[in-house]
């Protein structure tokens, strides 16, 4: 009984260390404002000059792509300038016809540089979609967009500006989720977007160790030459060229104001927010294991990617430490100093709540929004299962990956984020699982 | 990015670096801790007299080391425990731990010369920010180390000085030229920790708030600093709560709301809490209450000076900055912060004389405050001549009073009456003492004897566990009575009548006198058994 205290007395201060990291990173950029200065947007704007390729990858979209399609050819940038070409797999029939409708039109308003790719051999997942959509591109600049991202019509401008001005080759801009009061669990959902691209990433930026997000990435074609493209083995091929343009000690400017974030909607259902965040974990367990965070160059960059990476590992572990903890609490007889050292980990979930409440009072101010005065009991209410669910997420994840599965588990849209067109939640699905 | 909050004007003192550092700037803090140092240390062994609450402290420290408890008797939260854990670790640090200085109190008084140091610079920081210039930080660290009054109290081991200390860091943390949320979450901290050192530290609460609230306000870090302020303070104080809470002793026992010694209650931190807050030590009106006894008695006997200035520079300082408070804010903080802590002085509850510990360095920083606005007059030699001569004045005054503090040995009387103890009774006697030789008697030192039946008389008065399981309630099962400066008074105060019968039943073996100074070792004399 004794090893076991020891053991559970370890495993809190290594819990507590890490969740007291994870804690610090998401205050990262309040208590570091020259770091989120260094992120700011460009106040002018450079004359457009970069030519940019949007590789828009879309399996089942058929309700959203339209609009998307329209939405990137109505940015605020030379229309010659941006190419804009979607990739189907072949047998998606649905999304292609309402692809090719949308750049049809584009074409009877003269702009000829939109149109449709597909592929029909496997496997059927986004990255190996990029490899196929970057081969026949042409821009100078190559960035990714989900169907259902809602794009600020700046951002190339931007991305233009910050590249020329800055000499870099690889920019991520913000993505927001917007709905925070859509379900149960898509304030959590939310603000967990919000933290990472406001605050986390400017740490990995300064610490040249960032795992890249999976839309809103501009890199130099270059570069996704050097890279060798999309690693199409890989669930979350984003975090992998994060982790591999780390290595290559490549600077990647994150880009992050309020004003020009993608606005993205949180999955419709709870079935589906568990297969995205299965996708995601089991996604950063095969970079772990893939091993090119070892080609980093300083051991802190190591760690972080370790750190990183493994997360879906700590989150099981915290959220099984919280049952035992209190069961030992109660039933096993420990001092009361040992008994205190087993809390330590509660209190900074705690503290990780306070922090989250603070956050979505930040999110709406930026974003113009009004929480209802409930929002904190409602949090709180939903906090812990909500940690329960990242922590089965996770768990099905290591499962999976233990099991050999890894087929992609796509994420449903239907487009929530969008406030002129209410969402579909009855919309008919097709998914593979 | 610049921060719009940032106390401007008069207020908080941009980083020095722009100007050419000059001959303060770089030996101001340091001298003025000298300073400290050397009216603190010097004869710190030998005066003042070992206080019995300094026992209390050292012997609830020496439970930490040597017995794993939080005190050698039922520890019933009469106070929150952080002050004497880090007294604790201070002993534990030292190479011979409590005989490292001799008698046992003296380790512990080394603990606080360096805290005082800490806290003489903090001060400093502190006031130099607030006045943006050496003189007033002088002036307030003179005013805060050089004080017979602050001297007298500092030297001693209490909890408010270790309060002061995290009370002061939380300030610094709070002024500091930062833009960052760290130090914030630092100075919450440090206030909890002030607070777990003695509960009252959270009469400054709201003043700390509002000075926050003022550096922050409208800024990108508002909520992030005022809340995190606030969470990681209370957090850090829900550790105590949470321990009576794991033993069991957070709520009463039964029904009894006050349970201490009702038999078969145990001790419980709400019920002390309701007992604590139930006790009156006069009103402020009366002339015989507590406050004014202290007052007259002691504070005022030792330094009328820093009581008469800090009183009127607080008030001054009050007045003028309520005047404008946009531009005077730091004044106004200032003279708050000296306010927080004198309504819990006035407000007429029980106290002991050293409750006025946590008001001295706030006096001490609005004399600086007033100083150096005085020095700020114009014509600007005229101003800065009456500042100078008046710092001179108050340094020559305090010095002036200052006797006993650096040529009286007081503590020698105590150390004659533990060695007459060591050669007299024997280890296995059931002896009542008071706190101040407490460990003494308890640590085990080579060659000498060590006496585990050494209580304290309130022990023998108040707790169950020695009154009546050890001692039966019998006065005859006490053998030696060791008795500290006016202890007979303080018997019949409390009405001890243990210790009473016992007295009158006993003769005097030897007595130690020195001024006002009277001690006693006595024998108990108890009446032949009856075969």
């Amino acid at each position: 009984m004794s090893l076991m205290i020891d053991a559970a007395l370890a495993f809190s201060i290594l819990v507590a260390i890490q969740a007291g990291y994870t804690v610090y990173l998401m205050i990262y950029t309040w208590d570091q404002p020259e770091a989120y200065a260094a992120a700011a947007a460009p106040a002018t704007f450079a004359p457009p000059a970069l030519t940019f390729t949007v590789l828009l990858p879309a399996r089942h979209e058929e309700e959203v792509i339209q609009q998307t399609i329209q939405r990137v050819a109505s940015a605020s940038y030379p229309a010659d300038k941006v190419e804009i070409i979607v990739i189907c797999e072949a047998g998606d029939t649905g999304t292609i016809a309402r692809a090719a409708t949308a750049i049809e039109e584009l074409t009877r308003r003269g702009r000829t540089n939109a149109r449709v790719v597909t592929f029909n051999d496997r496997p059927i997942n986004k990255p190996h979609g990029l490899n196929v959509g970057f081969a026949r591109s042409c821009g100078e600049v190559i960035t990714i967009f989900d169907a259902e991202d809602e794009i600020h019509p700046d951002i190339f401008n931007i991305v233009n500006t910050v590249m020329l001005r800055e000499q870099v080759r690889a920019v991520q801009c913000g993505v927001q989720l917007m709905d925070y009061d859509s379900s149960w669990y898509s304030t959590l959902n939310v603000l967990e977007y919000y933290f990472w691209f406001k605050s986390r990433l400017h740490f990995h930026a300064a610490a040249g160790m960032i795992p890249l997000g999976g839309n809103t990435v501009f890199f130099r074609r270059e570069l996704v030459e050097e890279l060798g493209g999309w690693d199409e083995q890989n669930l979350t091929e984003d975090a992998d060229v994060g982790i591999r343009l780390s290595a290559m000690g490549e600077r990647v400017r994150v880009v992050y104001d309020d004003r020009y974030v993608t606005r993205e909607e949180t999955p419709p259902t709870l079935g589906h927010f568990i297969r995205q965040r299965t996708r995601w974990s089991q996604g950063f367990l095969q970079t772990l294991l893939k091993g090119e965070w070892r080609k980093l160059r300083r051991w802190d960059q190591k760690l972080l990617a370790v750190y990183t990476l493994a997360f879906p590992v700590f989150q099981v572990a915290l959220a099984l430490y919280l049952p035992v903890s209190l069961w030992m609490m109660l039933t096993v007889r420990t001092s009361v100093v040992v008994a205190m050292l087993l809390l330590m980990p509660s209190y900074f979930l705690l503290a990780h709540y306070f922090i989250s409440v603070i956050g979505l009072y930040e999110f709406c101010q930026a974003h113009g929004l009004h929480p209802p005065a409930t929002a904190p009991l409602t949090m709180a209410a939903v906090y812990l299962p909500y940690q329960w669910v990242l922590a089965y997420a996770a768990v099905r994840a290591m499962v999976r990956q233990l099991f050999g599965a890894s087929n992609w588990e796509k994420t449903k849209h239907t487009g929530a984020h969008r406030i002129d067109q209410p969402p579909d939640r009855g919309a008919e699905e097709h998914i593979n699982v | 990015m610049s921060d719009p909050s940032m106390l401007e004007g008069s207020q908080l003192a941009r980083s020095a670096d722009r100007a050419p550092r000059g001959f303060w700037d770089e030996y101001g803090l340091i001298g003025m801790v000298l300073v400290a140092v050397f009216t603190h240390a010097y004869t710190m062994f030998r005066y003042p007299l070992y206080l019995g609450d300094e026992g209390i402290y050292l012997e609830q420290a020496w439970a930490v080391i040597r017995e794993g408890q939080l005190a050698p008797y039922t520890y019933f939260y009469d106070h929150a425990p952080a002050g004497w854990l880090m007294i604790a670790l201070w002993e534990f640090l030292l190479p011979r731990h409590f005989l490292t200085f001799g008698m046992a109190i003296n380790s512990a008084r080394v603990f606080m010369l360096l805290v005082h140091a800490g806290s003489a610079a903090l001060l400093y920081r502190i006031a130099y920010r607030f006045t943006r210039g050496h003189l007033g930080a002088v002036a307030a660290s003179i005013a805060f180390s050089v004080s017979p009054l602050e001297v007298y109290y500092q030297r001693m081991v209490l909890l408010d000085n270790l309060m002061v200390f995290w009370v002061l860091l939380a300030l610094d943390l709070l002024t500091a030229e930062s833009e960052r949320v760290i130090p914030f979450l630092a100075s919450g901290l440090s206030f909890g920790m002030a607070t777990l050192c003695k509960e009252n530290a959270l009469f400054f609460a709201p003043v700390l708030v509002y000075l926050l609230y003022h550096r922050v306000r409208q800024t990108y870090r508002q909520r992030f600093a005022m809340i995190g302020w606030a969470v990681s303070g209370a957090m850090l104080i829900s550790l105590y709560p949470m321990y009576a809470m794991l033993k069991g002793e957070l709520l009463p026992a039964g029904a009894a709301l006050v349970g201490n010694g009702t038999p078969g209650a145990h001790v419980s931190l709400i019920s002390t809490l309701l007992w604590q807050l139930g006790r009156h030590g006069g009103s402020i009106l009366s002339a015989d209450s507590q406050f004014w006894q202290y007052f007259w008695g002691k504070w005022w006997d030792k330094d009328p000076v820093i009581i008469v200035i800090g009183a009127a520079s607080t008030v001054l300082n009050l007045l003028s900055a309520l005047h404008d408070r946009e531009q005077h804010r730091n004044v106004l903080i200032v003279s708050l912060l000296a306010i927080a802590f004198t309504i819990y002085l006035i407000r007429g509850s029980v106290m002991i004389d050293f409750y006025v510990v946590p008001v001295l360095p706030f006096f001490a920083l609005n004399v600086g405050v007033l100083l150096s606005r005085l020095a700020s007059t114009s014509p600007r030699w005229a101003g800065a001549t009456l500042a100078a001569v008046a710092l001179v004045a108050m340094t020559g005054a305090f010095l002036a009073q200052s006797h006993d503090e650096y040529l009286v040995d007081q503590t020698r009387l105590q150390a004659d009456q533990l060695a007459f103890i060591r050669q007299t009774i024997p280890a296995s006697a059931t002896v009542l003492i008071d706190d101040d030789l407490w460990v003494d008697l308890h640590e085990p030192v080579p060659g000498v004897p060590v006496y585990p039946r050494a209580h304290s008389h309130w022990k023998i008065a108040g707790d169950p566990a020695i009154r009546d399981v050890l001692l039966r309630n019998n006065w005859q099962s006490l053998d030696y009575l060791v008795m500290s400066n006016k202890l007979h008074d303080i018997f019949q105060l409390n009405g001890e009548e243990l210790a009473l019968t016992a007295y009158d039943h006993s003769r005097l073996l030897a007595r130690f006198v020195e001024g006002d100074v009277e001690l006693e070792v006595r024998q108990v004399i108890k009446p032949a058994p009856t075969s």
